[in-house]
This record gives C-alpha cells, sequence and structure tokens, in this order.
C-alpha cells in the first residue's frame, strides 16, 4: 500500500514538469489566438475579439458595443481561420516529431519526404477531375489516399536504392516530390481554367479557406491521431536507438512502422487538404523542441503540437500583414524561414 | 535477479532471402542455465548472424531454438523481450535522449498500455542499474556527449534494466580501454543469468566462458569447453594462423599466440 502510494507520488513529479510546461504553452496558445484575431486590416481590440467569442458561446453574458460587421469578422473569418491554423500547426508538428523518430532521421518531413505532395495530389484530382462523389468527406479522403501512396513511394523507392542513411531518405523524398508535383500540374494544366486560380492559390498553402462546419475533419483526424500517438511514446523513444534494439525490447519494428507511417500520411493528408501545402513546420519544431525538453518524446510530442500551433498562428499573423491589406499565401511565408532554418540545420549537422 | 534460462539450439542455419546466400549453416548447442558461452570466429563467420537469430531478431530459415524448452517463435515478440536481452552494436542516431532515458527503455517489454510513465519500482530498478555501471554521474547527459566507452556501459545498464534471463552481447569490448574490457567482462562474469557473447579475443573468452562455440564461414568447427575447443589444430584451421599454446609465468596461465608463419 505504501509503496503504491508512493509510486504513485513520483508519478506526480514526472508529470509536474510536463504539466507546467503544457500549462504555460497553453497560455502562449491563448495570447497569440487573441492577437492573431485582432490583427488584420481591420484591427479590432482584443476585449471585443473575447466578447464576440464568449457571447458566441454563452449567449448575453455582455452588452453588444461592437458593429454587427466586426463581429462577423471575428466569428466567422478570422477566428475559424485561427482554429485552423493551430489544428494545421500541431499536426504538421507531431507529424514531423513521429516520422523522424520512426525513419531515426532528423531531417524528417512531410514535406521534404513528398507526403505533403501527394496529399495535393490527391486533393486536386478530387477538386478538378473526379467531381466530390462522397460530399465534403472527397477531399480529404483523396488527399489522404495520395499522401499514403507517396508514402509507399518514398519507402519503396529508398528500399529498392538501398537509401537508407538520413541524407538519402530525404533526397528520394524530394526527388518523388518532384515526380508528384509534375503530376499534380498536369492535372491543373487539364482542368478546368476558371477553377485552375483557386486550385493554384490553395495549393500555395493559405488558411483563408476556413469555414465553421469543415473545422470538424481536421480536428477529428488530428485528435484521434495525437493521442493514439501520444500513448507509443515509449515505442517512439525506442525506435531512435535503432530496429534490432527495438525489437529486442519486444517492439514488432516493420509493423509499427508501417502505422506510424499510415496515420502521418492521414494527417497530412486532411492538412494539406483544407490547407494547402504549407511545408516545414514538422522539420522546424521539433527540433526546436528537443532542444528545449530534451529527447523523451512523452515531452516532445505534446509540446511540439502546441509549438507547431503558436508558431502557424504567429506565421499567418505575419502572412496576413507584411502586404496588407494583400494576404500572402502561408506556404510562402514558411518556406522561406524553414528553407533558411533547413540551411541552418544542415551546417550544425555537418 | 531472475533465475537462468537453459538454451536448445536444434540446427538452426540462415539463408540471406534476396540472394539465396547460405550465412550460416546448420548448428545445435545446448548451454546449461546460468552458464557463459563464448562464440568465437574471424570476420564474416557467421557470429553477429547466430546471436540476430538467438535475440529473436530474424526467423532461422531451418532449426528451432527452445528457452527453457519453449520454442522462442511459439511466443509473442513482447514476452521474449522479458526473457532475453541484448546489447548490439548499432550506432544511435543523436535524438537527444540522457543516458537515464535510453536506460529506462529496458522497462519498455514490462509496460502495460501507457508505458511512457515510470513507477516506483522502475525507478528503483533503473537507479540500480545505473549504479551497477557506474554512470550514475552522468545519468542526466546527453548519450552524444560521452565517449564509445560510456556509451556502451549505458547499453549494458539498459540491458540490465531490462531484467532478463538471458542476456546477449555482440562484441562487448570494442571501443572499451582495458580498464573498462575487464569492468565488463567482470560484470558479465558474476551475473547470475545465463549469458551468451561474441567475443574477439580467444584468450579473453577462454577466461571468462564456461562454453565456447568456434564458427569459420558459417559452419560450426567445434563446441565444448574453452581447453578442449582451443587446440592448436582447431585455432589454425579456423583462423588460419599458426597457433602456440604458451603458459605466462609466474601464473602459469595457458596463453595463445597467433603467428603468420
Amino acid at each position: 500500500m505504501k509503496n503504491k502510494i508512493k509510486g504513485s507520488l513520483s508519478l506526480f513529479k514526472i508529470n509536474k514538469g510536463l504539466g507546467l510546461l503544457i500549462l504555460l504553452s497553453i497560455f502562449v496558445l491563448i495570447i497569440s489566438l487573441s492577437l492573431a484575431i485582432s490583427v488584420g486590416a481591420v484591427q479590432i481590440s482584443t476585449s471585443t475579439v473575447w466578447g464576440v467569442i464568449i457571447n458566441k458561446l454563452y449567449p448575453e453574458t455582455f452588452e453588444t458595443i461592437w458593429s454587427k460587421g466586426r463581429e462577423s469578422i471575428v466569428w466567422n473569418v478570422r477566428f475559424p481561420r485561427s482554429l485552423l491554423a493551430i489544428i494545421v500547426g500541431s499536426g504538421l508538428a507531431i507529424v514531423g516529431a513521429s516520422l523522424q523518430a520512426v525513419t531515426r532521421n532528423p531531417l524528417a518531413d512531410p514535406h521534404l519526404l513528398g507526403i505533403s505532395s501527394g496529399g495535393a495530389f490527391g486533393a486536386i484530382l478530387a477538386l478538378l477531375h473526379t467531381g466530390l462523389f462522397i460530399g465534403l468527406l472527397t477531399v480529404p479522403l483523396m488527399a489522404f489516399l495520395g499522401a499514403l501512396v507517396a508514402t509507399s513511394i518514398v519507402l519503396g523507392v529508398s528500399r529498392f536504392t538501398a537509401a537508407t542513411s538520413a541524407d538519402r531518405l530525404v533526397l528520394v523524398g524530394v526527388a518523388v516530390s518532384f515526380i508528384i508535383m509534375a503530376g499534380a500540374n498536369i492535372l491543373i494544366f487539364l482542368g478546368d481554367h476558371r477553377a485552375t486560380h483557386t486550385v493554384v492559390f490553395w495549393m500555395l498553402g493559405g488558411l483563408g479557406f476556413a469555414q465553421w462546419d469543415h473545422l470538424i475533419y481536421p480536428l477529428a483526424t488530428l485528435i484521434c491521431c495525437g493521442i493514439w500517438l501520444f500513448f507509443k511514446t515509449d515505442i517512439l523513444n525506442a525506435m531512435t536507438v535503432g530496429d534490432e534494439t527495438a525489437t529486442t525490447l519486444g517492439i514488432r519494428v516493420q509493423n509499427f512502422r508501417l502505422i506510424v507511417f499510415t496515420i502521418c500520411a492521414l494527417i497530412t493528408g486532411v492538412m494539406v487538404a483544407f490547407s494547402g501545402m504549407i511545408g516545414f513546420i514538422g522539420l522546424m519544431v521539433p527540433h526546436v523542441v528537443r532542444m528545449i525538453v530534451g529527447g523523451n518524446y512523452l515531452r516532445v510530442l505534446p509540446v511540439s503540437a502546441f509549438f507547431g500551433a503558436i508558431l502557424l498562428l504567429w506565421t499567418d499573423i505575419a502572412a496576413r500583414t507584411i502586404m496588407a491589406p494583400e494576404d500572402m499565401p502561408i506556404g510562402i511565408v514558411t518556406g522561406l524561414v524553414g528553407g533558411i532554418f533547413f540551411v541552418w540545420l544542415l551546417r550544425r549537422k555537418l | 535477479m531472475k533465475s537462468p534460462v537453459s538454451i536448445d539450439v536444434n540446427d538452426i542455419s540462415w539463408t540471406e532471402p534476396r540472394n539465396k546466400q547460405k550465412i550460416l549453416h546448420p548448428v545445435s548447442f545446448n548451454l546449461d542455465p546460468g552458464k557463459i558461452l563464448g562464440i568465437v570466429g574471424p570476420n564474416g563467420a557467421g557470429k553477429s548472424t547466430l546471436l540476430r537469430l538467438l535475440y529473436r531478431y530474424q526467423k532461422p530459415s531451418t532449426g528451432v531454438i527452445k528457452i527453457d524448452g519453449k520454442d522462442i517463435w511459439s511466443m509473442s515478440a513482447k514476452k521474449v523481450a522479458c526473457i532475453i536481452a541484448a546489447v548490439l552494436q548499432e550506432q544511435i542516431t543523436d535524438f537527444a535522449l540522457t543516458v537515464r532515458e535510453i536506460v529506462a527503455l529496458g522497462r519498455t517489454p514490462h509496460k502495460q498500455w501507457f508505458g511512457s510513465l515510470n513507477d516506483l519500482n522502475d525507478e528503483e530498478i533503473i537507479e540500480n542499474s545505473l549504479n551497477r555501471l557506474c554512470i550514475l554521474k552522468f545519468a542526466d547527459r546527453q548519450l552524444n556527449t560521452l565517449s564509445g566507452g560510456e556509451r556502451q556501459r549505458v547499453m549494458v545498464a539498459r540491458a540490465l534494466a531490462q531484467e532478463t534471463r538471458l542476456l546477449i552481447l555482440d562484441e562487448p569490448t570494442n571501443h572499451l580501454d582495458i580498464r573498462q574490457q575487464l569492468e565488463v567482462l567482470e560484470l558479465i562474469k558474476d551475473l547470475p543469468i545465463t549469458v551468451v557473447t561474441s567475443l574477439h579475443d580467444l584468450n579473453m573468452a577462454a577466461s571468462i566462458c564456461d562454453e565456447v562455440l568456434l564458427l569459420k564461414e558459417g559452419h560450426s568447427l567445434a563446441f565444448g569447453h574453452p581447453d578442449n575447443v582451443f587446440c592448436k589444430s582447431k585455432i589454425s584451421e579456423a583462423f588460419e594462423v599458426i597457433t602456440k599454446q604458451e603458459f605466462l609465468v609466474p601464473s602459469n596461465s595457458k596463453h595463445i599466440t597467433f603467428h603468420l608463419a
């Protein structure tokens, strides 16, 4: 009995550090969220922002002292957009972190490994050619399938060319990504020319298409997959040591890797379907997180989720203000920042 | 510490599935509980392949491996991981794990559904393993800041934290200096469990092993007590060198020396 109490105390001790970190992350996230909603072509004070949100959730809590137009900007445009930024940011960050563990490759990222391109290909196929044959779910489903096929091609080619080292795997990913993007561009070229403008704009990456009734899909995907991965953090840790050692720890390595790849393809595909191609979040966030909290996935995974969300919120703020009132595609901003980060990472590694 | 296991190996062989090359020809041996088996032979003799079959990374093309009378392929991977631990020569990519976190991985097969948290019992086992290998002082450092010898000790500590009844080691003395080599060998000798280890140094093998298996080009040349296996003719055949059995003065212990011509 005494041992049991002491045991749960020690659990609490380990959890306390993690709990504090997550509490801090939530705090920063909420501040970033209110800033993201208030900043834009029309500046809206944060008190109005929270007034509108709270009134929507619990009607008539506050007296309405703002115009209908502002209420609409907050509730119908910026709030769903910022929520999408949070969902996509944390989704891509945990995908990057998980891929890095199972490939034992610190450069793994859904964008660099061609998974995003596969997702884009599937989504374009649905948008321009097949039509929405199962309604709203068509695009995310096709994007998932595209991402899954791209993942298998990358794995197949890397096995075929015996490119198992970290750098070679990324090269294979980039090569496959080029090929798939060429295919995607053919689809765009052959598609309805009136729709291509929208598709190209979407592909550059943007959160401007966010709508309340669409948010449930990426959110549900993120929560289900995120929880599954969080319960497997000990296996993710063991995978970083090596296949053979992980096997001697009772892990069915090939099996586990396949499941993680599928889950990552699912998250990436769905995120691409709703926000286009946003690169490098999965590469940058886990690296920065590891510098702060160390390599244990029990901490890396949840902190990456929060960090990714916060990073994408701020990137979206930047994308909206750099060329205001124009709304710059967010993929351009993450590409710029991420590319520079990638160069820095290469220099540090060599 | 748990009770040691016996090993029964019956005609196991392994063929590379891609090019159908036979890496290990059928080999059989028995090992009593608590004994130390040394696997020796020149490079490319199939030592690592045999070990891979023993720690259940690869399935033998033919034959059966039984631990305490049970076929290891009739048990789940997790169950086997609670009985067999292995210290391998894998290069660890830098993922910023600390020494304590690496050693804690040894508890993985014993965990139930949520494996990332350690209870008090786990903490104590991890602490003991760290202590035993004298690495407690850098338990909170990251693995990539350590020297090769220190890393090797971390991996041994990780295997001990697994609390298994059989320990398999692949060249455990590689990259270690003389003192560290002696320390690891001393530790292996003192473990109350069954041990299988590949070794390069025949004199070292003779001094710590109860049984040795001599391999050459995937064939078993001899199995038995080191005094019987390490005769001049067998060693000369396996390593293609001229062998002399000498006696050290003043301890009068046997020592094997090797010459090219």
